[in-house]
């Protein structure tokens, strides 16, 4: 290979994926060799910037957990409430279903209360007397008939 | 924490101590968020986000890869979506030069204290001049070579944790490592 390491060849060599023809190459030519060990010492000094960067105390990490934990809680809980929310739900649906079904249902027994009512009113207006007054009327018509009853028999002495 | 490292190293979870899961893996995902996002407050967020995810999701968990693996995964997603739904942030923050605190790669925090002030100096410049390539990366190679470079996962990890093939993943990598490559050629001849 006298040519330079080409793109793929270069990534290769840095991912540690190289072929012998590669690593052949790095062995030869000190302008290859000296661009990967630039690019990887600029990469693993990358490396350690970000792990630097990324430092924080025992107390971020410990709040960061206690927020997880919390937040958790607060994810378990959740499913409950709705399930109790739903379960709510279905009561006032079905309450209101029952009662608007029920509702026609006593119409239609108070029209039927309405009418017979009426059909009383009617027949109390038809009779001679109230019907309060029936048993007084039954009395006097008891004591009627043993009058002239009493009448008869004194008249046939 | 060894209970923990077990955990994350199986390939079927055991979510029963969910908390030492937790434990084991809230620096790494963070740490890679962090890279991603450049933001340590989503960053933070994000970190919960994706356990409070692995949880919702532990039942659907086949234990194709390890829990490490799908965590990453689930971090990945996360990101994609923050940066989908903040896209004029993200540009913003392309475009302009992250605050020292804020950034991922801080070069002036990470180079060593004791060393010389010339020495210092020469590897500010430098560190300053490899995160600017890295974080202008565009956003899946970033993503490859984060998940590569800084966390040292192999290649089949990243194709699982990103849903790429092993193939893209690669072609990813060549890309990146030729972009921090020129960048030092760039440099040296100036």
């Amino acid at each position: 290979m006298n040519a330079h390491l080409n793109e793929q060849q270069f990534g290769e060599l840095i991912l540690g994926t190289g072929n012998g023809e590669v690593v052949r190459h790095i062995e030869t030519c000190d302008v290859c060799r000296a661009e990967a060990e630039s690019v990887s010492t600029a990469i693993s000094e990358c490396r350690e910037l970000a792990r630097e960067s990324a430092e924080r105390d025992e107390i971020f990490w410990d709040r960061q957990r206690l927020a997880v934990r919390q937040r958790l809680a607060r994810h378990r809980f959740v499913p409950h409430v709705r399930w109790v929310a739903m379960a709510a739900m279905v009561l006032v649906v079905s309450a209101a279903f029952l009662l608007t079904r029920s509702q026609p249902v006593q119409r239609v027994n108070n029209d039927a209360s309405d009418e017979v009512l009426l059909q009383q009113v009617q027949s109390d207006l038809g009779r001679d007397y109230p019907a309060a007054l029936a048993p007084a009327v039954l009395i006097d018509e008891e004591r009627n008939s043993a009058l002239s009853d009493s009448a008869k028999r004194s008249s046939n002495h | 924490m060894e209970n923990a490292q077990e955990i994350t190293g199986c390939a079927v979870a055991d979510f029963a101590d969910f908390d030492a899961l937790v434990l084991a893996e809230q620096r790494r995902i963070y740490r890679v968020l962090l890279a991603m996002l450049r933001d340590p407050d989503a960053a933070d967020s994000l970190t919960q986000e994706c356990f409070l995810k692995a949880y919702e999701q532990r039942k659907r968990f086949r234990g194709e890869c390890s829990v490490r693996t799908w965590l990453m995964r689930i971090a990945i997603n996360l990101a994609r979506d923050h940066v989908k739904n903040q896209r004029w942030q993200f540009w913003q923050k392309i475009f302009s030069k992250p605050a020292a605190s804020e950034g991922l790669l801080d070069p002036v925090e990470a180079v060593d204290p004791h060393a010389s002030p010339e020495r210092s100096l020469l590897a500010r410049e430098r560190l300053a001049h490899v995160s600017a390539v890295v974080e202008n990366l565009p956003n899946q190679q970033r993503a490859v070579f984060v998940l590569r470079f800084l966390e040292e996962m192999s290649i089949e990890e990243i194709a699982q944790a990103t849903s790429l093939r092993p193939g893209t993943v690669k072609a990813h990598l060549f890309r990146a490592v030729s972009a921090v490559r020129e960048h030092l050629k760039e440099r040296k001849n100036r």
